[in-house]
C-alpha cells in the first residue's frame, strides 16, 4: 500500500486495479436505480440485488454500497462508528474509500458532504448539502413481531400497523414504559413504519425534518431505504406514555457537555466509570474551544 | 461492394453519438443532480449531457440515458422521441431494451405535449411492491418563474412553487397520481441543462381543478 503524508495525517493514494469507489458500474446503476425510488417512497424499503463486499455482513455492506453509488470524485467522506471517528469499522471503511475512490476524508461534520455512520447521527445539526447514510442489520420493523416476508410487505402495503402498537403496549404493561432504547420504531410521512436502524432512540427527534437526505442500506437484507429532506419523522408513542429520549445525571467528563448522547466508559476493576459524548467530533471540537469537564478540571497541562 | 448489412452497420456508426467525456465521474455527478432533484422536488437542478447527442433527447436527456439505464430497464420512447438517431444510440450506449407499451416500461420518454397520452398507461407498482413503478422522463418545456403550481410534501420545506408551460389538464394526472400514493410513478422533466423531480410523493396544489381522478 502507498501512503503519502498530508498535513500529518496519513491519506492512502487511490488504489489502481479498481472502479471509482469499487463497484462496478451496472452495480452502481441498479443501486442508483433503487435509491431514487427510496427517496420517492419514503420510509418504503426497496429491494436490490446486494453485491459481495470485500468485508462481512455486520460490517456496514449495505450502507458501504449506497456510499459507493452516491460518491462523486469531488466528494468529501466521513465516517463514523457510535459516534466515533476512530474505531476500527469507522477507520478501514474510510481508508477503504480513500484507497479506491481517491475522495477526500475528514472527521469534521461540518466538512464532509456525504458521512456514512453506523447508528448515531452526529450532534452537529446536519444542512441541506449533507448526505447521511446509515447502516441496518435489521430493516424490517415488523420482522421481530412477524417472521413471514410476505406477511410484513402486505402489512406495509395495507398500513397494518396494530401490532406493532400492541408490543409497545406490551412492554408498558410489563414493565411500565416502553423499553426500546435503540432501533425505535418510526413513522415516515405519515404513510410507512421503519427501522431507524439501531441508532439510539435519543436520535429518533434529529430524524424528523432533518434538512439533509437521510439514506439506509442494508446488505444481508438487501434492502434500501430513505427519508427526504424536511420530511415529518414521528416515533411511536401514547398519548399517555409520550415518547421520551435518554438523558443523564452528569455532563461529559471531558468536555462537560450536556443534552448529548454518552457513553460509559470503564475505568478500573472498582467499579469507576465516566460518561463521554459519543460523538469523538463533537466533544474534541468542544475541547479544542477550552471546554472542560469534571474529570479535566483543573488539569491545566 | 457494400453489402445491405455493412451499409446499415455504417449508417448506424455514423448516427452514434460520444457518449461522457469521463463515464464514471460524469455518470456519478448526472446521478447527484438526478438524486438532489428528487430529494428536492420542484426545485431547479443544474444538470448536462455529453455535447453531440441524438436531438429529441437533448443533451440533458441524453445524459440521463447514459446515467440511469442498461439491459434491466426496459425504456418506452414516445413517437417524437424514438427516432432511429434515438434507438440506435440507446441500444448502443445502454444496451436497454426498447418496448411499444408504456406500461412495460421501467422509464418513458416523452414530449410535454406527449405526456397527457403516456402518463395514464405508465405503471404504477403493486401494493406490495410500490417500487416495481415507471420513472417518467418529460423532455422540453423550460422553467419559468410564474407560480404554475404549489407544491408540498417530503424533501419540501414548508411549500414550493414551481412555473411550468405545460398544457391544460396535464397537472391534473400529476394529481391523481400523487393521490395514489404510495402507489405512483415519478416523473422527471428535463430541460436544456437542468432538470425538475416530481416524486409521487409530491402534492400538488389541489385548489387546481383534479377532475376524473
Amino acid at each position: 500500500m502507498r501512503d503519502e503524508t498530508i498535513t500529518g495525517e496519513t491519506v492512502p493514494v487511490p488504489e489502481s486495479g479498481y472502479n471509482f469507489a469499487y463497484l462496478d458500474e451496472g452495480a452502481k446503476r441498479m443501486i442508483r436505480r433503487a435509491i431514487l425510488k427510496a427517496v420517492a417512497v419514503p420510509g418504503y424499503q426497496v429491494p436490490f440485488a446486494s453485491r459481495e463486499m470485500p468485508m462481512p455482513y455486520g460490517w456496514g455492506t449495505g450502507g458501504i454500497q449506497v456510499t459507493a453509488s452516491i460518491l462523486k470524485p469531488e466528494d468529501t467522506l466521513k465516517v463514523i462508528d457510535q459516534g466515533s471517528d476512530d474505531t476500527t469499522n469507522a477507520v478501514s471503511i474510510r481508508r477503504f474509500f480513500a484507497k479506491t475512490a481517491g475522495v477526500a476524508t475528514t472527521e469534521k461534520t461540518e466538512e464532509a458532504n456525504i458521512i456514512q455512520t453506523r447508528h448515531r447521527i452526529p450532534e452537529k445539526p446536519l444542512s441541506e448539502d449533507q448526505i447521511i447514510v446509515l447502516q441496518v442489520p435489521i430493516p424490517e420493523p415488523l420482522r421481530w413481531l412477524e417472521p413471514r416476508e410476505v406477511e410484513t410487505r402486505r402489512m406495509h402495503a395495507l398500513s397494518d400497523y396494530g401490532v406493532m402498537h400492541v408490543k409497545l403496549y406490551e412492554d408498558i404493561s410489563r414493565h411500565g414504559r416502553i423499553t426500546t432504547n435503540y432501533d425505535y420504531p418510526v413513522m415516515v410521512n405519515g404513510r410507512h413504519i421503519m427501522a431507524p436502524s439501531p441508532t439510539p432512540k435519543f436520535d429518533n427527534p434529529k430524524m424528523g425534518n432533518m434538512p439533509a437526505l437521510q439514506l439506509f442500506g442494508a446488505g444481508r437484507e438487501k434492502r434500501i431505504y430513505a427519508i427526504p429532506p424536511h420530511t415529518e419523522v414521528k416515533s411511536l408513542d401514547f398519548e399517555d406514555h409520550p415518547f421520551s429520549i435518554q438523558a443523564w445525571d452528569e455532563p461529559c467528563a471531558l468536555c462537560g457537555a450536556e443534552e448529548v448522547f454518552m457513553d460509559e466508559v470503564i475505568l478500573d476493576d472498582q467499579g469507576g466509570s465516566m460518561f463521554v459524548c459519543s460523538d469523538s467530533d463533537f466533544c474534541q471540537r468542544r475541547r479544542d474551544a477550552g471546554h472542560k469537564g469534571p474529570a479535566v478540571e483543573g488539569d491545566d497541562t | 461492394m457494400e453489402s445491405a448489412l455493412q451499409s446499415r452497420a455504417i449508417q448506424e456508426a455514423s448516427a452514434l453519438c460520444r457518449p461522457f467525456e469521463d463515464p464514471v465521474g460524469d455518470a456519478s455527478r448526472m446521478f447527484r443532480a438526478f438524486l438532489t432533484a428528487m430529494s428536492h422536488p420542484g426545485r431547479v437542478v443544474a444538470a448536462f449531457g455529453p455535447g453531440d447527442y441524438p436531438e429529441p433527447l437533448g443533451t440533458t436527456g441524453f445524459g440521463a440515458a447514459l446515467t440511469l439505464l442498461d439491459a434491466d430497464t426496459p425504456v418506452y420512447l414516445s413517437p417524437q422521441i424514438g427516432t432511429a438517431r434515438t434507438l440506435a444510440n440507446l441500444r448502443f450506449h445502454c444496451g436497454c431494451p426498447i418496448v411499444d407499451e408504456p406500461a412495460a416500461a421501467s422509464f418513458a420518454f416523452m414530449t410535454m405535449a406527449e405526456a397527457e397520452t403516456v402518463l395514464p398507461k405508465l405503471s404504477v407498482g403493486t401494493p406490495d411492491y410500490p417500487d416495481r413503478s415507471a420513472t417518467a422522463l418529460i423532455l422540453g418545456g423550460g422553467f419559468t418563474n410564474n407560480d404554475t403550481v404549489r407544491l408540498t410534501g417530503p424533501g419540501i420545506y414548508k411549500y414550493k412553487t414551481l412555473g411550468m408551460n405545460a398544457p391544460q389538464g396535464f397537472w391534473t394526472h400529476l394529481q391523481c397520481n400523487a393521490d395514489r400514493y404510495p402507489l405512483g410513478f415519478d416523473t422527471v422533466f428535463i430541460a436544456e441543462g437542468e432538470i425538475v423531480g416530481l416524486p409521487r410523493s409530491t402534492r400538488i396544489d389541489p385548489t387546481i381543478t383534479a377532475e376524473e381522478c
